[in-house]
């Protein structure tokens, strides 16, 4: 199964083209521009060195979130549209599952966490690659609390690993933080996630049916204007 | 907090200009007051000092318009942004992270979110009907 991968869910962006499982063709840029200009050109680039066509593309993927609002829209506005002009299916994973899948071997917590600023965190708990919650946004306090239970050592992993460990190795006992040259999402761990999965039975999707994965962050359910307070 | 009195419009765009010329990316210039205090015209000097070629005017329906400039303007109305969901998909926050400048009309709307370190812009009447008093509140020393 041939499958490109985009992600474009925060600051960084990536794409890949994996077949079987193995990695054909891969960029991955942290340059602070905004995906609108750099995701179509990331993904020519990464056909091109592919030698292969778009057509020759079995699935295309992308992670639905959570992440940017705009990032997340550009992903899964890019694939739904490639795919809905060469009439192949898509497959979307979670954004979360994806940081923490160069984790999967490894025996630990895998704490995958997106910075969603003010200390709040988009984050999934996984351990070898089996998942112990959903994808929730909360507080980092929160999350340290949580973490605590588990009598292992944790790696954080993603864009908010850093902030994590520098505020919470203090109350963890055994806490890492991940190379950082695995630290951000790389668009083949959708690849491999979306072999996998399709492999495993589940269901691939038509274009049309694509639609982006918002959380809910915790400052949401303050008031927004301070004048208008509802009863 | 610093006080300026503008005569015109002219001078209301001439101290947008020179406060965005201290500026760096990612910072919020939040304005507060009513409806024909000159928001808009503070925001096309602010564009000047950015080098903005496109034409500045109130993103009353768009909600936020994209100038580009360097650092890049992003101009945002919040008139019509009632909750948070509205604001996420405004943009807002992306904006502010890709390290842009935001001038934000009817900051009124949104401000417990925005970031701590906002430079309020408070412009009401003055003595006469071209008369503005301009409190900018926070940033730099102009």
């Amino acid at each position: 199964m041939r499958i490109l991968s985009v992600d474009s869910t925060s600051v960084t962006a990536s794409v890949a083209i994996t077949e079987n499982g193995k990695t054909i063709s891969e960029n991955f840029i942290n340059n602070g521009l905004t995906h609108s200009q750099t995701l179509m050109p990331l993904i020519e680039k990464t056909v091109n060195n592919s030698d292969l066509s778009l057509n020759d593309i079995d699935v295309f993927a992308v992670t639905s979130g959570p992440g940017s609002f705009t990032g997340v829209r550009i992903g899964i506005a890019t694939i739904k549209g490639m795919a809905d002009a060469l009439c192949k299916d898509c497959f979307t994973v979670s954004t979360l599952e994806a940081i923490a899948e160069p984790l999967k071997n490894e025996d630990c917590i895998a704490c995958a966490v997106m910075d969603a600023r003010c200390n709040q965190v988009y984050t999934a708990i996984f351990e070898n690659g089996n998942r112990l919650c959903e994808d929730k946004a909360v507080l980092i306090d929160e999350l340290g609390e949580e973490l605590k239970k588990y009598n292992k050592k944790v790696v954080f992993i993603g864009d908010g690993a850093k902030i994590c460990y520098e505020k919470l190795n203090d109350i963890l006992e055994n806490a890492e933080i991940s190379d950082e040259n695995i630290r951000y999402i790389h668009a083949s761990s959708i690849g491999r996630l979306a072999e996998e999965k399709i492999t495993n039975g589940e269901n691939t999707t038509k274009s049309a049916n694509l639609v982006p994965f918002y959380l809910r962050l915790p400052q949401a359910e303050r008031e927004l204007n301070n004048k208008l307070k509802k009863n | 907090m610093q006080k300026f009195v503008t005569n015109n419009a002219e001078e209301t765009i001439e101290l947008g200009r020179k406060l965005a010329e201290k500026l760096n990316g990612g910072t919020v210039v939040a304005f507060f007051g009513g409806l024909g205090m000159g928001k808009t015209a503070f925001t096309r000097g602010m564009a000047k000092a950015l080098q903005v070629n496109e034409e500045v005017s109130s993103p009353t329906f768009a909600i936020v318009n994209d100038y580009g400039g360097n650092p890049s303007l992003y101009h945002f109305d919040m008139y019509r942004v009632e909750s948070w969901d509205d604001l996420y998909s405004s943009g807002f926050f992306d904006f502010y992270e890709s390290g842009g400048i935001l001038a934000v009309e009817w900051s009124e709307n949104i401000e417990n979110a925005l970031p701590e370190n906002t430079i309020r812009v408070t412009i009401e009447r003055g003595e006469c009907d071209n008369q503005r008093v301009i409190t900018i509140d926070g940033g730099v020393e102009i």
